[in-house]
């Protein structure tokens, strides 16, 4: 860009052009949805063969080695890519605020239906579900939407199946709802960063 | 009565500055100057400029080694901003009729 006299018209054009390129900055890469995409969907399976398999192993357990690996990674990963890029949207912040949100809720849900011996499956579908469908309306994602759409179809599908069958009913809204959608983002920022 | 255009922001580079920056809460040099294509100096200058103007707060600090600019706007320059649309669009909606 050079130093010109502006008609009324070209500055009105700048304005726009540039407030909808910081509009659209696309910051979610998928990562952290592949990231607890597999791990969520090993710690179903891993728990549905325990259950079946009468192994005699806590079939928790993989619910407990699920955030060891995942907290460090994803905050080891965070801290990497704020190291490399300084542009912060207003957007961004409040993507943040909504998975921490729904971090804390996600604790509340489960230590309430474990209290009450119930499965809490089915919330944490509903629940994962709305933060996925906000997501996919703040990046404009439609399959961060429609897996959305399916997190909470599963929630309600687990209502007419056994506990240790939800966990099936869970890995495979997983993998529509976390693994699809985060594939699709990882490709499309990708792309989108060798414009 | 056509109300003055603000020199500091009719510029095409400091004006795609502004613009850039009242979408984000802050931007690097780096994306600046990738979303304005312009050169290191002449983004330099104009971030300069717009500075002294009090529109934008400039903050140096350091990546490893390397030198790291980050610029948010004040509210002297959202204000200034806001003023500048308005007297552009005065402008075009005069014309037009």
């Amino acid at each position: 860009m050079n130093e010109k006299t502006l008609t009324h018209d070209e500055s009105l054009q700048i304005i726009q052009r540039m407030i909808l390129t910081a509009k659209n900055r696309i910051t979610e890469n998928g990562f952290h949805f592949i990231l607890w995409g597999i791990l969520i969907i090993i710690a179903s399976l891993a728990e549905y063969f325990i259950q079946k398999s009468d192994l005699g192993i806590q079939a928790n357990l993989s619910w407990i080695v699920m955030p060891l690996i995942g907290v460090p990674t994803a905050l080891v990963y965070e801290f990497r890519r704020n190291r490399t890029d300084h542009t912060r949207g207003f957007v961004d912040t409040w993507y943040k605020y909504l998975w921490l949100g729904f971090g804390i809720t996600l604790v509340v849900t489960i230590a309430i239906s474990v209290l009450q011996h119930m499965s809490p499956i089915p919330f944490i579908l509903a629940l994962v579900g709305f933060a996925t469908f906000v997501s996919g309306t703040i990046y404009k994602s439609v399959p961060l939407i429609i897996g959305g759409i399916i997190f909470w179809i599963s929630g309600l599908l687990c209502l007419l199946v056994p506990p240790p069958e939800q966990l099936l009913i869970n890995a495979a809204a997983t993998l529509t709802g976390y693994i699809i959608p985060g594939i699709l983002l990882w490709k499309n920022s990708k792309r989108e960063s060798h414009v | 009565m056509f109300k003055p255009l603000d020199a500091v922001l009719h510029s095409e580079l400091r004006l795609a500055i502004i613009s850039l920056l009242v979408g984000v809460k802050q931007a690097d040099f780096g994306f600046l100057k990738e979303k304005t294509s312009s050169t290191s100096g002449n983004l330099s200058v104009q971030l300069q400029k717009l500075s002294h103007a009090g529109y934008i707060a400039i903050e140096k600090s350091f990546k490893g080694n390397y030198p790291l600019t980050t610029c948010k706007i004040t509210e002297e320059g959202m204000l200034a901003f806001e003023n500048y649309v308005k007297a552009i669009r005065s402008y075009i909606e005069t014309g037009e009729r």
